[in-house]
């Protein structure tokens, strides 16, 4: 039903840097081949305008901004390839 | 649960980061939903407001101001004004963490609100 509680359990917790290469290289090879990768004052920011998503990216945390959830979840399934993660 | 010379200890996961000396790699998810709403943003604040109090239960939401709600502390959802009326757009913003509870919520407000 509605009311029943949430689980708060993650699947898993990722850790370690991001390569962005290895990134941009996933993403082409799932047929996301229009990134464009900029530098920004907080890190890097990968943008694939074909689908209006935008990936904020720094040493600690990686943002995805999208408005596309099975595209979403695809973006999390190759950026957790990239991640080590227990 | 680490094993650390030949010893085991339970550690919450913040602790075990440092014990382990890794560190850790936030996610972090926005989904846009663009919304019809004639009226003001206030108005739309507050209707997702009862609409996930309902599901939800009224203590997991908080009202953080006229264009921002917080559900169970962890999950922020802002209410932008697109220019072109009655457009608005939901931003619903989680972390990898709380993926549970940040897609049942975006199940919620789609059903509810999409387009």
């Amino acid at each position: 039903g509605d009311t029943e509680p949430h689980a708060r359990l993650p699947t898993c917790y990722p850790y370690g840097n991001l390569n962005v290469d290895e990134l941009v290289q996933r993403l082409a090879q799932a047929g996301l081949a229009d990134a464009r990768v900029d530098d920004s004052k907080e890190g890097l920011v990968i943008t694939l305008a074909n689908d209006d998503v935008v990936i904020q990216i720094n040493e600690f945390a990686t943002h995805i901004i999208s408005a596309n959830s099975s595209l979403r979840e695809k973006l999390r399934d190759i950026l957790l390839e990239c991640l080590g993660s227990f | 649960l680490i094993m650390k010379n030949n010893s085991m200890k339970i550690l919450g996961v913040n602790e075990a980061w440092g014990e382990l000396g890794i560190v850790s790699h936030q996610l972090r998810f926005t989904e846009r939903i663009e919304v019809e709403h004639i009226g003001p943003v206030q108005a739309l604040t507050s209707s997702l407001h009862t609409l996930l109090s309902q599901k939800l239960g009224t203590t997991q939401v908080q009202v953080v101001s006229e264009y921002q709600l917080s559900v169970a502390d962890s999950v922020v959802i802002n209410i932008q004004d697109d220019n072109d009326d009655p457009g608005k757009n939901i931003l619903l913003s989680w972390t990898h963490q709380d993926e549970a509870l940040g897609s049942k919520l975006l199940e919620i407000i789609k059903a509810n609100f999409k387009k």
